[in-house]
C-alpha cells in the first residue's frame, strides 16, 4: 500500500466513540423500546441481555481482532481483510458483502439523517404547525412527515428536503474527506458527548412530566414507565420474543455491518481490542436501554395512553413524537429541537461510518487518491440516494434496500465472519490474536461460544427470520415494479464492488502482498520487540 | 408500574451503567 497514506487512530477513547458513534443510531431510541413493549416488556430484557453475552459481545471482539490482524497484514478493506483471514479468493468476494452493506444502507440511512435535521430545525424556529386536539395533530403530523419523506406519492417531498439532504451528504463528505483522525474521530469525540447532553435533557423533562392531565390521572410518568417495563413473563414462551431480541441486539450493535472489521484495522498489534469493544458495546447499551428505554414510549404514554404509544421506528419518531412535543406547550419545541438534534447525531455518526470503508477500499484496491476516493463514493451512493429520492412513495424503494440489504446482509456477513474466525483462521488462534495488547482477559467459555453457540445462534435466527419475512418480501418483488429495480439498483451496487474487488486483486498480486494470509504480519516480530 | 416492573428496570440500568462506567474507568486509568 505505498501509494496509499497509512492511516492511524488519534487515542485509544477516539476509535471507541467512533464505533460506540457507528452503532447508536435511531434503533436505540425508537427501535428498542417499541420492540422490548411489544415483546414482554421487562421480560424482554432476559433473552436482550442472553443474546448480548452470546451474540454480540463476542461476535463483536472477533470483528474486532480480523479487522486490526487485516491492518496488520496492510489491509483495511473488508474483501482484503477476509482474504487474509479465510486464507483465499472465496473468502475474499464473500467479504465484498462488507461493502454493499454500509454503501447501500448509506443510500437510504442520509435521507433518514436529512429527515432528523429538517425537525430539529422546524421545531427550533416555532414547531411544525400543530393544532387542535390530538387527532387532529396526529393527522397533520402524518401529513408533515408525508411532505418531508415524500411518501404520499412518487417524488413528493418538500423542497426543503433536498436543501438538508444536499447539506447532509456535503458535511459527511466532509469529514471523511478530512480522514480517519482529523475528520471521524474528532467529529465523534464531539458528537458523542453531545448526544449524551440533549438525552440527559430529554430525560429529564420526560421524567419530571409528572401527571400533565388531571382529567387523565392515569396517564403519568410512573405508569408510562411500566407501560414500558412491566413484565409479561408469558412472552418467554413464545419464540418470537426470542427471536426479536436477538434482532434486536444483533442491529443495533452494527457487527456483521462491515464497518468495526475496518475501524479496527488501523489499530496496531500492541492497542487494545478486547476493552474497547466491550467499552464501545457498554456505551451502545447506555444509549438503548438508559436513554431510548426511558424516553421514547415514557413520553408517547403520557399523552396519548397505551394506544398513541405504538407504531415502528419511523411512526413513532416522526409522527408520533412531534405530537408528544406539541401537547408539552411551548417548551415542547425546544424538547423537539433537542430530540431530533439527537437523532441527527446518532444518524452522522453511523452514516460517516458507513462511508469509510468504501473510501478505504477505493484508495486500497485502485490506488486512487483520498480526495478522488471520496468524490467517487459520495457520488456512487448520491446515484442510489436520488434513486431513493425518486421513488418515494410509501417509501418502497427505501424499505427495500432496508430489508435486503440493511437487514439480510448483515445476518449472512456475519454468519460468515464468525464461520471463517473460528474455523478457519481458527478459534484458538483467533484467541491468541484478540490478546495481543489486551487490558482484559476474554473468559475462556467465549471461545466455545464464538465457535459452536454464536454461528448456530445465528443461522437459527436468520432461519426463523427467513422463515416469517422472506415470502411475503419476494412477493412484493414480484408485484411491484419498483422494489425489484431497487433490488436491481442493489446489483448493480453489487457487480461494480465485485468488479474493483477483482481489480484490487490483481494489483496486491502484482505488488507482492501476501492477500491469502499465508505468512504472518510483518510486525510480529517488531510487535515483540516493543 | 408493578413492583416486578421497578425491578426490571432498575436491574437494567444498574447493569448497563456499571458496566459503562467499568469499562470507562478502565479506559481512562490506563
Amino acid at each position: 500500500m505505498a501509494e496509499v497514506k497509512q492511516e492511524r487512530w488519534g487515542t485509544r477513547l477516539g476509535v471507541i466513540l467512533a464505533v460506540a458513534g457507528s452503532a447508536v443510531g435511531l434503533g436505540n431510541f425508537l427501535r428498542f423500546p417499541g420492540t422490548a413493549a411489544q415483546n414482554g416488556g421487562g421480560a424482554f430484557m432476559i433473552p436482550y441481555f442472553i443474546a448480548l453475552l452470546v451474540v454480540g459481545i463476542p461476535v463483536g471482539w472477533a470483528e474486532w481482532t480480523m479487522g486490526r490482524y487485516g491492518g496488520r497484514k496492510g489491509f483495511h478493506s473488508s474483501p482484503a481483510i477476509m482474504g487474509v483471514i479465510g486464507g483465499g479468493s472465496v473468502a475474499r468476494y464473500l467479504g465484498v458483502l462488507g461493502l454493499l452493506i454500509p454503501m447501500v444502507v448509506y443510500m437510504y440511512y442520509g435521507l433518514i439523517e436529512s429527515w432528523c435535521l429538517q425537525y430539529a430545525v422546524a421545531f427550533a424556529t416555532g414547531g411544525i404547525g400543530l393544532d387542535g386536539n390530538t387527532a387532529t395533530m396526529a393527522a397533520q403530523s402524518g401529513t408533515y412527515f408525508g411532505q418531508v419523506s415524500g411518501s404520499a406519492g412518487e417524488g413528493a417531498m418538500s423542497a426543503g428536503t433536498w436543501g438538508f439532504w444536499l447539506f447532509v451528504i456535503t458535511v459527511n463528505a466532509y469529514f471523511v474527506w478530512r480522514g480517519l483522525s482529523g475528520g471521524i474521530e474528532k467529529f465523534c469525540q464531539w458528537a458523542m458527548p453531545a448526544m449524551a447532553i440533549c438525552a440527559v435533557v430529554v430525560l429529564v423533562r420526560v421524567l419530571t412530566l409528572g401527571t400533565p392531565d388531571p382529567a387523565h390521572p392515569e396517564l403519568n410518568v410512573v405508569s408510562g414507565l411500566g407501560y414500558m417495563w412491566n413484565p409479561r413473563f408469558d412472552a418467554l414462551g413464545n419464540a418470537e420474543t426470542w427471536l426479536a431480541a436477538a434482532g434486536q441486539i444483533f442491529f443495533s450493535l452494527s457487527v456483521g455491518f462491515g464497518v468495526i472489521i475496518n475501524y479496527a484495522s488501523y489499530m496496531r498489534k500492541k492497542d487494545d481490542v478486547v476493552l474497547s469493544g466491550l467499552t464501545a458495546s457498554a456505551t451502545n447499551e447506555v444509549f438503548e436501554v438508559g436513554f431510548g428505554g426511558l424516553i421514547t414510549l415514557t413520553a408517547a404514554f403520557v399523552f396519548l395512553g397505551a394506544a398513541g404509544a405504538t407504531g415502528g421506528t419511523f411512526g413513532l419518531g416522526f409522527n408520533t413524537l412531534p405530537v408528544v412535543f406539541a401537547h408539552m406547550g411551548p417548551v415542547g419545541n425546544v424538547v423537539g429541537a433537542v430530540w431530533f438534534f439527537m437523532l441527527f447525531l446518532a444518524a452522522i455518526t453511523s452514516s460517516l461510518s458507513m462511508l469509510q470503508p468504501v473510501k478505504a477500499f477505493l484508495q486500497e484496491a485502485l490506488g486512487w487518491s483520498n480526495g478522488r476516493s471520496v468524490i467517487a463514493v459520495v457520488l456512487f451512493t448520491a446515484g442510489g440516494s436520488l434513486w431513493n429520492l425518486q421513488h418515494t412513495k410509501d417509501l418502497v424503494a427505501l424499505d427495500t434496500m432496508d430489508f435486503w440489504v440493511g437487514t439480510a446482509t448483515i445476518f449472512v456477513l456475519a454468519t460468515v465472519q464468525v464461520i471463517y474466525f473460528a474455523w478457519v483462521f481458527g478459534i484458538d488462534r483467533g484467541m491468541e490474536e484478540a490478546h495481543h495488547g489486551a487490558r482484559i482477559r476474554i473468559p475462556k467459555i467465549v471461545a466455545f461460544v464464538i465457535k459452536y453457540v454464536a454461528p448456530t445462534y445465528l443461522i437459527v435466527v436468520f432461519a426463523a427470520f427467513c422463515r416469517q419475512s422472506l415470502g411475503d418480501r419476494i412477493d412484493a418483488l414480484v408485484e411491484d415494479p419498483v422494489a425489484a429495480q431497487t433490488l436491481g439498483v442493489v446489483v448493480f451496487g453489487l457487480f461494480a464492488l465485485v468488479v474493483a474487488t477483482r481489480i484490487g486483486e490483481k494489483r496486491w498480486r502484482a505488488q507482492g502482498l501476501d492477500l491469502d494470509g499465508k505468512f504472518p504480519p510483518d510486525d510480529d516480530e517488531e510487535g515483540e520487540r516493543r | 408500574m408493578t413492583t416486578a416492573g421497578w425491578i426490571f428496570m432498575v436491574c437494567s440500568l444498574t447493569a448497563v451503567w456499571s458496566l459503562a462506567g467499568w469499562c470507562y474507568a478502565r479506559v481512562l486509568r490506563d
